[in-house]
Formats: structure tokens, sequence, C-alpha cells
């Protein structure tokens, strides 16, 4: 095996070389060869050559040299803010097939998330790329200290799909996210799904934290889609300072198992 | 009993503007008492609203047949709840107005505030405390209930703001006046 795939550089003069190296690794991702030892030593050794390699401007494209390129991301993202990064790697990733071309970018958003589980400027991106836009952020946003600001700001964008998507798990952020945007209806709903999904899910102090003692009024439309007992009398318990809420549930409650 | 609310904070900003905040009116024959207050900032929604709901069940209990009996009635009750009921900071991040009215005058008190507004008119605001009252301005429960304002117009409004002087808006303000005729508030 030629020995630059095994990462020995000693036959060049990096960077001059690049554009052989270039010509190297095209030739070993056509013939599929592993060149993860060689992108491992350029990391090491010579972190500006991989970049020109993996997003320069005579970068490898396609989707395979993105992926590799992908391995290398925080190495990448020394030398490139991240936003510019991951747009280039979409960039590089295009393909003659749309398909390939999007498949790779939702694996680039799925990295750039996963690093920056915060980041505002993915969005678009998710936006553009992704068949449920927000799905891939904000579920690497579950479990992190952003997770609220995340629904946010998907919720701002209309996202409302991946959203009311992870509320049918239980995350009643999701749901005080897209009423926040005013958009009642599926909020209410989306609440619904989180109270069925987990009973304890704590619906009335997100929704009062969003809208106040308003919430009495909006949180009466949310009872008659309580399916089980357990919710009701989460609902109950949780619904002391909101009269309407408190009374309504308090009627229906016996007929709930 | 009239519903419209004659003692509001200012709502901090933020993706959950009313998170730890509590209103209660307690109802003693021919007087009342509003308590409006906020607690638990920077926690989450479920939190905070644990802390609510055991204030509430506390501070409905408090009894009086006057204004100024009803507030140190509140403020008793208050002082009486355990501090780990208040939530991590056992009420060291306490902001609370009482209002108790009948119907010739009122009592006021309040601590954990920066101002405290009495509005008459969508263009007259008086600002009776500001942020040179340490009693006032003091954030957290307090070592004993701290000294009450009488007023004389039981009909009075007023609002306060934690972490600003700042004068109420037009909206705040029109969120505390009567309704009224042709004119709908945003409540």
């Amino acid at each position: 095996m030629n020995k630059i795939y095994l990462g020995d550089f000693s036959a060049l003069n990096l960077p001059r070389d690049l554009p052989v190296l270039v010509e190297e690794v095209k030739a070993g991702l056509t013939s599929n060869v592993d060149l993860s030892e060689l992108y491992s030593s350029l990391a090491s050794e010579h972190p500006i050559a991989l970049c020109e390699l993996c997003v320069g401007p005579k970068a490898m494209r396609g989707s395979i040299a993105v992926r590799q390129a992908l391995r290398f991301a925080s190495e990448l993202e020394k030398s490139m803010q991240p936003k510019a990064l991951y747009r280039r790697l979409i960039e590089l990733g295009k393909e003659e097939d749309p398909k390939v071309a999007k498949e790779t970018a939702v694996i680039v958003i799925n990295e750039a998330v996963r690093r920056h589980p915060g980041a505002k400027w993915v969005l678009p991106l998710c936006e553009k790329f992704e068949d449920t836009p927000g799905e891939a952020h904000l579920n690497h946003a579950i479990n992190t200290d952003c997770f609220e600001s995340v629904c946010w700001d998907h919720a701002e964008a209309g996202h409302f799909e991946a959203l009311f998507n992870l509320a049918q798990k239980g995350h009643v952020e999701c749901a005080a996210a897209i009423l926040s945007t005013g958009n009642f209806q599926l909020a209410i709903k989306a609440a619904a799904e989180a109270l069925n999904h987990t009973w304890e899910s704590p619906v009335v102090p997100w929704f009062y934290a969003v809208v106040g003692h308003k919430a009495d009024e909006l949180l009466l439309n949310l009872i008659p889609y309580i399916r089980s007992g357990q919710a009701a009398r989460a609902i109950h318990a949780q619904s002391g300072p909101l009269p309407k809420t408190q009374k309504l549930i308090s009627i229906v409650l016996p007929g709930l198992k | 009993m009239n519903n419209h609310r004659k003692s509001a904070l200012r709502t901090s900003s933020g993706r959950l503007p009313y998170s730890g905040e509590f209103y209660l009116l307690v109802e003693l024959g021919p007087l009342n008492v509003e308590i409006v207050g906020r607690i638990g900032s920077g926690l989450r929604p479920e939190e905070s609203w644990e802390s609510c709901l055991a204030i509430r069940k506390a501070l409905n209990l408090a009894k009086g047949d006057s204004p100024l009996s009803a507030t140190r009635s509140v403020w008793d009750c208050l002082l009486a709840i355990p501090r780990h009921d208040f939530g991590p900071k056992l009420g060291e991040d306490l902001s609370i107005m009482v209002v108790a009215r009948s119907g010739e005058k009122g009592v006021l008190s309040a601590v954990g505030l920066n101002s405290i507004w009495s509005i008459t008119g969508a263009d007259d605001c008086t600002l009776l405390a500001g942020s040179d009252q340490p009693d006032v301005n003091k954030l957290g429960v307090p070592r004993m209930a701290p000294k009450a304002l009488e007023f004389e117009k039981p009909g009075s409004v007023f609002f306060g703001s934690i972490s600003s002087t700042e004068v109420p808006s037009g909206l705040e303000i029109a969120r505390l006046l009567p309704v009224k005729k042709g004119v709908i508030v945003d409540e």
C-alpha cells in the first residue's frame, strides 16, 4: 500500500506538495482505501494541509470526502469558524445525485449540532436540508443547558413539526415554545401529547411561565385531550392558582382511570 | 368578586416572563388582600411553581378585620413557612407586595422591590418607593414584617418592579386600570 495512505509523508514536502497529496487522496477515495491514518497523521503533523485538503479552495469534493473530513471536525474548527466550516462542507458534499447531496448535508448538520447544540446559525441549514426542519438540532439539544433556548429558536423559525414530535416524547418545553409564538391550538395539542406520554410533565408551570394567568383559559382546552387519570391528577395538583382549570379537571377526574 | 387585579409586578424579560410569579386574592368579608410576588429566578418553571404553591397555601390562611391586621397576618403566615419550602435559595430570592383594602382605606407593604408606583390614570403614576428604600428593596424573606404604608383611596392601583425604577409603560398601566367602556384591555 502507498505509504502516504499510512500517514507517512516523508516523500512529500508539505504544504508545497499539497497538489500531489490531493491527487493521492482522490485516488484513494476512488478505490475505497481506508484513509483514516492519513487524515490522523495530517491532523497531528500538518493541520494546515488537512484543512486545505478538507475545506480549502481545492478541497476534496463529494459525500465520501466530506464524511471523512467530518471525523476531524475538531481539528478543522481550529482553522475555520464553525458556521463557515459546516456550510463549506455541505457545499463540498454536493453530488450529481441530489438525494445523496441531501443525505450528506444532513450528516453535516448532525455533526454541527452535536458539537454546537446551542448554535443559532444551524437554523437556516436545518430549514434548507432537513425533511423535518429542526429535528436533528432539537434532538441533540435534549439534556443540554440550551435545550429551552433551542426550542424557542425553532419555534420562532416556525419549525413546529419537529417541536411537536418531541413533545410527543414528553418534552413540555416544546409545547411551551410553540405557545410563545401564539399558536395556542397547536401548543395545547403538543402539551396533551407530552402529558399522555409522561403524565408528570409540568405543563401547568410551563404554560403559566409563558403567558401568566391567561394559562387558566388556555388549559381548559387541554383537558378534553387528557387520556389518563394520572395525568389528570397531576394537572389537578398543579393547577391550584388557576381556578377555572382546577374546577374543570375536578369534574372530569372521576371519569378517568 | 371583582376579578380585576389592582396590584401587579413588572414581568421579567426573557422567554418565561411569568416564571416564579404568584398572585393571590384573600377575601376576608368586607376587606381583601392582594398578594403578588415572584420567587425562583433562574429556576425551571416546575421548580419555582412548587415554591409558589407553598406560599399561596400558607398565605391563604391570613386573617384580619382591618387592612392593618390582615397585612400583619399575611406576614406572620409568610414568616412561618419553613425555609426549604421557598426552594433552593430558601427564600432569599423572594419579592412580594401585599395590598390590603377595606371600603375606606388600605395598607401596602413589600420587600424585594426596586420601585413601587401608585397609578391613578393613564398618565398619572406616582413613585411611592424607589431604590433608596432598603427595607423595601432588600430581596428575600425578611426577619420581621416590614413597615406598612397606609393609603386613603381603597381603589388605588399599585405596580411594583423588582429590578428597575422605570415608570410603568402604557401597556403595563392598561393591564391594571379598570376596563373603560369600549376599550378592551389585554388581560
